[in-house]
């Protein structure tokens, strides 16, 4: 398997294939691996930071096994190899069968990291990484925690004067000028293309002043501002004089939604870029946080807020914060030339969310700074990747993909994922992601499982296995009741630490501490020497415990394990002491205290280490079934990929059809036939012959953990009778579905007039003579039920412009008026939003306050959506009696007048909301929901189809609402996702998980409560203490190891394994006394 | 160290997933903080128990963050 593109996305489908037992190489043409995303601060809506570069052992939001913990140096999943600096020049063969040439940048393989190369480097170049806010050195590191994480140089004829002086100062003689360009053939079975976009350069359009008026910044480069990592670790100041701002505008569609042609290739970007609404929300949030008085003022168009808990944050950010919104784009930006101010001038009185009066003057306000919101655009090796692959790319130049296929190219076997198809935000990205994998995965099917390698102990799977055919893993030895044996390895880093720390004083130390055998000082732990040292030194010296005093054990743990490991220790007997980046690299100026602290240091790694024993992982054999709960089109979907790869699926359907929603689209905006994809998924799945499907059924019950649940399903038969029965399976996708929410709104069911927008669509399809016989048809978007949730649904604008354009296309004479809050045509979508109005539809804005009345003739009822004023009964219809006009009254805000439209039907875009069985279901699973009612994910952005219980997979609109495109690859993600647990031969369970001494526990409940993830039960089959019925349980398959209950525990029954109170308090005891030496 | 000659002596316990990551990151940007302040990884700050706190002031600690 190929990825292209080193950014969230190619991270998250090289882990996901590398999960499967699949061989991944990940290409990246820029020196590290992180993308995008690791030039963000911070994530909207978690406001989650981004230091780690998406790359730190967890991923975000402290949850444990997420996207990154395979891509860090040295930790590596086995079945990745990264090949940064390196393109791709060809790619010969078909799918299944590929043979892709590559060109790959000398690498510095031997780079510790120390700097030293970049310190006498005399050439500077502005750094990309800190976009060009600073320079940095034409050898140096992009970032600070760079994946590789090593040292590079910009291409030779570009800076480099070739002084040499980096490779005479370097220690371990990494640097190599003379180093040539390898070429290097591979053989593949798929690709991925995940490269991303481009930030649009503002540049090119010389009315906002970039480039020239110093305050003036792109939204990129105020990300870098408020970024701990940034140039001026998370101050934002004024790049003119270094002042915080006391008001900053932000300018939106800069370079979206634009049909202007611009810059040297005259490229036009009509459509929406789809994040710069929500990031520059976040910016202005950050900056309200973080700067006392700052005044932040956003101007845009539409506020396109469209995905689960962004309304929410958009209202928050206005109404709690006090960003102010002004609806209008900014034509021009001028600069005071004496205090590098900023001048706008905007139509006052156009604020969002507000009851908008009508338009005021032209005003001109004075900025500090202005951010330019800039759009997205198609990556920059878009072209010659198209070639080099042989795929197509769209109109915009961004990969060409099909309504129903959206992670396919034109090319069988080359996938796309990420902002390379579409505008996208991190969350999309991860999705199409894991979902571009499962397609890959089914591709390769015969060889899921295939290299069952980890990175985490035990290193393999069926070790047993693999030890006949590699010889590398011997059996682990017992050291029970051993006397603890410790031999401490003191890492110098080639002069990171030790030309601070005096490290062979150091190791001089350890010697005499308790139970240490042997104690010595290594110039490299990490290299192969230095490994092979302390394999060797480990079985000769029979050490049962292992300190290794080098780097952060966030990085290298799993390599010293593996070390420990390969001679025979169970790898939870190392420990690994932080003597660079919390010592060495932060005491540089005071060598004497850093050695006294890293004594210090590795005394407490050999107190923490005497205790700790041995932990071992449980094999599972996982069921070799998933099951998908729901017939729609997302649930089918996620049935065929699953069971395409060779696995058994019992796909249940609550109603007595598949297809769910799809039965009620009749076309798409983008022309695609949905009723021939409902046709072909369900011919597809009844022809399966690894396809169970349970249909007018139900899943009342679900136990068990991962690779091995137990559910209960409940069949209606005819006639009544129940049929319940129960199923085994490994992996679970939740893919329920929503539906179009109903209610009295407007008069919806008191006058056959008004009609959902699905009703209408039904009569365009089937009854295209009445609407040819139609005036005017008013269309109402952002329709909620009484009390529901305030949350943007997301389809029904585009689904809303897709009738008016077939109205206008029926009957051009027809008067089609839409009254919407905010057009949210995100992506390419936009492109129905301008053939709507060059067709002549009408569009009129309504806010909250100011919402449209709806006057029905018959009864003389007003209407209006402020107040629920529905009869019980229903009254006549006024079918047949030559009924009278409804009237619909909107107050207009640009000329600030009331209109009155008479017309011959309403639509209401009614919100989507959960399905009914949402919350029962969420009940019997065990999963909770989000404050709008849908399923609620691991992880907004970074794990959007797990749940946090390991093995429960989430697809469609059942997480939240979502185009049919979009349900495809939410499905094919969730698959990808099951497959990586169903492809493990066995499963490793447990490990660093909280155990309960039942002879302690008095099944108080604490732990119950306190457990973040709900995963202790007592149980009454358990003797607790003095042998009374009930004590805890804790399912190590579930446990997420965050020792909270151990914490809580008042008996003190609860252990976390590693991080027993024994080697936490054994340590901490000896922080009081220090270390007196002579220096 | 003040002027008077006292170094806190500061025990720190770090979240696995954000402070002692930050702390990392710390490092890689070559910041400086005095020596006296000692980091103790812990896999989440709900992991700490009133203990740990307690033993570190018993043994000499002057001051104990939590950092999560």
């Amino acid at each position: 398997m190929l990825i292209i593109g080193g950014g969230v996305g190619g991270m998250r489908a090289a882990i996901d294939v590398a999960e499967a037992g699949l061989k991944a190489y990940l290409v990246e043409g820029t020196p590290a691996l992180g993308g995008r995303v690791a030039q963000l601060g911070f994530m909207f809506p978690t406001h989650d930071c981004v230091l780690c570069r998406g790359t730190s052992d967890h991923g975000y939001g402290c949850t444990r096994p997420s996207i990154s913990p395979i891509l860090l140096d040295n930790n590596l999943h086995p079945n990745i190899e990264v090949l940064t600096s390196t393109d791709v020049l060809a790619c010969d063969g078909q799918a299944g069968d590929f043979t892709v040439r590559l060109r790959r940048q000398p690498q510095y393989a031997k780079c510790i990291n120390c700097g030293l190369c970049a310190d006498v480097c005399p050439v500077e170049r502005p750094s990309g990484f800190q976009m060009g806010l600073t320079l940095r050195k034409a050898i140096s590191k992009s970032a600070p925690r760079a994946v590789p994480d090593s040292y590079y140089l910009l291409e030779k004829t570009e800076a480099c004067d070739e002084c040499r002086k980096c490779v005479e100062v370097c220690p371990t003689a990494a640097v190599n000028l003379d180093a040539a360009v390898t070429e290097r053939t591979i053989h593949v079975g798929a690709v991925i293309l995940a490269v991303g976009y481009k930030p649009f350069n503002p540049r090119e359009m010389q009315e906002f002043g970039f480039g020239r008026f110093p305050n003036v910044i792109t939204s990129m480069q105020y990300e870098r501002l408020a970024s701990h990592s940034g140039p001026t670790e998370g101050t934002v100041a004024r790049p003119s004089d270094g002042r915080p701002p006391k008001k900053i505008a932000w300018l939106q569609c800069i370079g979206s939604r634009d049909q202007r042609a611009v810059g040297a290739a005259q490229v036009a970007a009509p459509y929406c870029s789809a994040i710069c609404c929500m990031y520059a929300t976040k910016e202005a949030m950050l900056a309200k946080q973080r700067l006392p008085d700052v005044e932040a003022h956003i101007f845009t168009m539409d506020e396109r807020a469209f995905n689960k808990e962004y309304n929410a944050y958009y209202t928050q950010a206005r109404d709690r914060h006090g960003v102010q919104y002004t609806r209008c784009r900014i034509s021009e930006i001028r600069q005071d030339p004496a205090t590098h101010d900023l001048m706008l001038r905007y139509p006052s009185g156009r604020m969002h969310g507000e009851a908008a009066p009508g338009q005021g003057p032209i005003v001109e306000d004075r900025y500090d700074m202005v951010v330019l919101a800039v759009g997205v655009r198609p990556p920059e090796q878009a072209d010659l990747l198209a070639r080099a692959l042989g795929i197509e790319l769209n109109e915009y130049g961004f990969c060409q993909t099909d309504k129903f296929s959206p992670l396919e190219t034109s090319r069988p076997g080359v996938f796309v994922c990420g902002a390379f198809a579409s505008p996208k935000e991190i969350g999309e990205t991860i999705i199409d992601a894991s979902g571009a994998a499962a397609e890959a995965m089914r591709l390769m099917r015969e060889k899921l499982g295939r290299l069952p390698s980890s990175r985490q102990y035990p290193f393999i799977y069926g070790e047993a296995r693999l030890l006949q055919e590699t010889g590398l893993l011997g059996p682990e030895r017992d050291v029970t009741g051993e006397k603890p044996r410790v031999g401490v390895f003191v890492c110098g880093c080639g002069g990171s630490i030790a030309d601070v720390v005096n490290a062979p004083q150091t190791a001089a130390f350890a010697a005499g501490l308790p139970d240490v055998v042997h104690a010595e000082y290594l110039p490299f732990a990490c290299f192969p020497d230095g490994l092979n040292h302390i394999r060797r030194a480990t079985i000769d010296l029979e050490l049962n415990r292992v300190v290794v005093g080098a780097c952060s054990h966030r990085t290298h743990e799993s390599l010293f394990q593996r070390t420990a490991r390969e001679a025979g220790l169970n790898p939870y007997l190392t420990e690994m002491v932080n003597l660079r980046e919390q010592c060495a690299w932060v005491h540089a100026a005071d060598p004497d205290g850093a050695t006294r602290k890293a004594k210090e240091l590795v005394r407490l790694g050999v107190s923490r280490i005497r205790p700790a024993q041995a932990i071992s992982k449980e094999p599972r054999a996982p069921s070799r079934t998933a099951l998908v709960i729901g017939g729609g089109v997302s649930g089918m979907t996620a049935a065929l990929a699953i069971a395409d790869s060779g696995f058994d699926v019992h796909l249940v359907e609550k109603s007595d059809a598949l297809g769910g929603n799809l039965h009620h689209i009749y076309y798409v905006a983008e022309g695609a036939n949905p009723q021939r994809l409902l046709r072909d998924l369900v011919n597809r799945i009844i022809a399966h012959e690894r396809i169970t499907t349970h249909m007018k059924s139900e899943v009342v019950r679900h136990a068990g953990s991962v690779g091995a649940f137990r559910s209960v399903v409940r069949a209606r038969a005819p006639g009544g009778a129940v049929v319940e029965t129960e199923i085994d399976h490994g992996a679970t996708v939740l893919a329920t579905g929503a539906r179009e929410s109903s209610d009295g709104r407007y008069g919806l069911g008191l006058d056959p007039r008004v009609v959902r927008q699905s009703e209408l669509e039904e009569l365009i399809a089937h009854q295209p003579e009445r609407i040819v016989a139609m005036k005017h048809i008013a269309m109402i978007q952002c329709v909620r039920p009484e009390g529901a949730p305030d949350y943007c649904s997301r389809t029904c604008c585009t689904n809303t412009l897709k009738n008016a354009i077939r109205i206008k296309m029926l009957n051009p004479n027809c008067r089609v008026t839409i009254l919407y809050k905010d057009i949210i045509t995100y992506g390419f979508r936009e492109k129905f939003y301008l053939e709507a109005r060059r067709r002549g539809v009408l569009f009129v804005r309504y806010t909250d306050g100011d919402r449209p009345i709806v006057e029905i003739p018959n009864p003389k009822l007003q209407i209006s959506n402020r107040k629920s004023q529905i009869p019980k009964t229903a009254p006549q219809s006024a079918i047949g009696n030559q009924p009278s006009a409804i009237v619909v009254r909107i107050h207009e805000h640009v000329f600030g007048q009331t209109l009155e439209l008479q017309p011959d039907l309403i639509a209401l875009s009614m919100s989507i909301a959960p399905g009914e069985d949402t919350a029962s279901l969420a009940q019997a699973l065990h999963v909770p929901l989000s404050t709008e009612g849908f399923f609620l994910e691991a992880h907004l952005k970074m794990r959007p189809m797990d749940f946090m219980e390991e093995g429960i997979f989430l697809a469609g609109i059942a997480h939240y609402p979502k185009f049919i495109e979009e349900c495809i690859s939410y499905a094919l993600a969730a698959a990808g996702r099951a497959i990586t647990v169903l492809s493990k031969e066995p499963l490793y369970i447990g490990g660093v998980v909280a155990i309960v001494d039942q002879a302690k526990c008095t099944g108080c409940l604490t732990c119950v409560r306190s457990c973040p993830f709900g995963i202790p039960q007592i149980r009454v089959d358990f003797k607790g203490v003095g042998g009374l019925t009930g004590a805890a349980w804790i399912d190590p398959a579930r446990c997420q190891g965050c020792g909270t209950c151990t914490a809580e525990c008042p008996a003190k029954a609860i252990e976390l394994l590693n991080y027993r109170d024994e080697q936490i308090m054994s340590g901490v005891g000896r922080w009081g006394v220090r270390v007196e030496h002579e220096l | 160290m003040s002027e008077n000659g006292f170094e806190p002596n500061i025990v720190a316990f770090c979240c696995h997933y954000c402070a002692y990551a930050a702390a990392d990151l710390a490092g890689s940007m070559r910041l400086e903080y005095p020596t006296a302040v000692k980091i103790v990884e812990l896999p989440c700050t709900g992991k700490l128990d009133v203990l740990y706190v307690l033993r570190a002031f018993e043994d000499g600690a002057d001051g104990v963050l939590v950092a999560g």
